[in-house]
C-alpha cells in the first residue's frame, strides 16, 4: 500500500485507501483507522452529517419534508452557484460576471463605447437584474426549500414530542446497515478542515451499523460555461473519522 | 431545476455551537419515505 498523499503533510494515523470503489471499503477505513485517503482526482467529503441518535443529535421535530427548487428561480440558482463555484485566474466566475457587470455600462456611459442612449440603458438595467440575481440567490444559499404542511404539522417543534413506539410505527422498517441510497445534499461538508456548503450534491445516505447515517459526496473536477474549473485543491483530500462522530480504533 | 421530494434535517454539532441544516432531495418520493423511515426509527423522541 502506497503512502503517498495529495495537499496535506503526513500525520499521525494515515492510511491509504487504494481505490474508492465502494463504500464498505470506505467505512472499513473509517472504523478501522482515524484518516484515509482517495488517490484519483475526485475528493470525497464526508461532512458533519453525521448524528448518534444515542446522543439525542438527532432532535426531534426537527425533519421537515417539502420540496425544493422552483424551476426558473432553481435554474437561477444553479447557475449562480456554478458560477460560484468556478474559477478563472483563481478568480470565481460569479466575480467575474460582478465585474463585468460594472465595467460594461461604465465604458459605455463614459462613452469608451460608443452606443445610443438607449442601449445604455438597457445595459445598465440587465447588469443591475444580473447583480440582483446573483446576491439573491448568493443570499438563498442557492436553494428554495418549502414544506409541506402535513409534514409541518406533523413534526414542528420540540413542544409536539412522541414516543419512540409511536414513531416507528408511523416510521416503518429502517433501512439496512451499511444500505446505499442515492440521494443530492445541500449543505456544509468537510474534509480535513476543508469545508465547503454544496448544492444538489450527488450523494450517498447510509445508515451503519450503530446506527449512525452519514451522507457522503464526491466533488469531481468540473468546468462550467468553458471558462471556469473548479478549484484544484478540491480534487483530493482527506477526512478523519473521528471528526464525525464516528467510532475510532 | 424541478422541484424535488426534499427532507430537511437540522443537525446538531456537539463540537460547535452552531446548527445546520442539511438538505436531502430525492428522486422520488419512496427513497424519500425509506430515509424518512430510517432516520425516524432512531429519532428518540419520547
Amino acid at each position: 500500500m502506497q503512502s503517498t498523499y495529495w495537499n496535506e503533510p503526513p500525520s499521525t494515523s494515515y492510511k491509504l485507501v487504494p481505490h474508492y470503489s465502494d463504500f464498505d471499503e470506505l467505512h472499513s477505513a473509517l472504523t478501522g483507522t482515524t484518516l484515509f485517503v482517495f488517490p484519483h482526482r475526485d475528493l470525497l467529503l464526508i461532512g458533519t452529517r453525521t448524528y448518534n441518535p444515542r446522543d439525542g443529535v438527532l432532535a426531534s421535530g426537527k425533519i421537515w419534508i417539502g420540496t425544493e427548487f422552483i424551476l426558473f428561480e432553481g435554474s437561477i440558482y444553479q447557475f449562480v452557484y456554478n458560477l460560484e463555484r468556478h474559477r478563472l485566474f483563481n478568480v470565481t466566475l460569479r466575480r467575474w460576471l460582478i465585474l463585468l457587470c460594472f465595467i460594461l455600462p461604465a465604458t459605455m456611459w463614459l462613452e469608451l463605447w460608443r452606443v445610443s442612449v438607449l442601449t445604455a440603458v438597457l445595459a445598465t438595467l440587465a447588469a443591475a437584474c444580473i447583480l440582483a440575481a446573483t446576491w439573491w440567490a448568493g443570499k438563498q444559499r442557492y436553494v428554495r426549500y418549502e414544506e409541506q404542511s402535513q409534514a409541518s404539522a406533523l413534526f414542528r417543534g420540540e413542544s409536539e414530542r412522541v414516543s419512540r413506539t409511536a414513531n416507528q410505527q408511523l416510521a416503518g422498517s429502517p433501512l439496512p446497515a451499511m444500505s446505499k441510497t442515492r440521494v443530492s445534499a445541500t449543505g456544509f461538508f468537510e474534509v480535513s478542515g476543508l469545508r465547503r456548503y454544496l448544492v444538489e450534491a450527488p450523494s450517498e445516505y447510509t445508515t451503519f451499523e450503530t446506527r449512525e447515517h452519514c451522507v457522503m459526496t464526491r466533488v469531481p473536477r468540473t468546468r462550467f460555461l468553458l471558462l471556469g474549473r473548479s478549484r484544484e485543491c478540491e480534487v483530493a483530500g482527506f477526512t478523519s473519522a473521528c471528526a464525525h462522530g464516528l467510532p475510532c480504533g | 431545476m424541478r422541484p424535488r421530494p426534499a427532507l430537511r434535517l437540522e443537525i446538531y454539532r456537539a463540537v460547535d455551537t452552531q446548527d445546520e441544516d442539511l438538505y436531502l432531495s430525492f428522486d422520488d418520493e419512496a427513497t424519500r419515505s425509506l430515509v424518512l423511515a430510517d432516520l425516524q426509527w432512531d429519532a428518540d423522541l419520547a
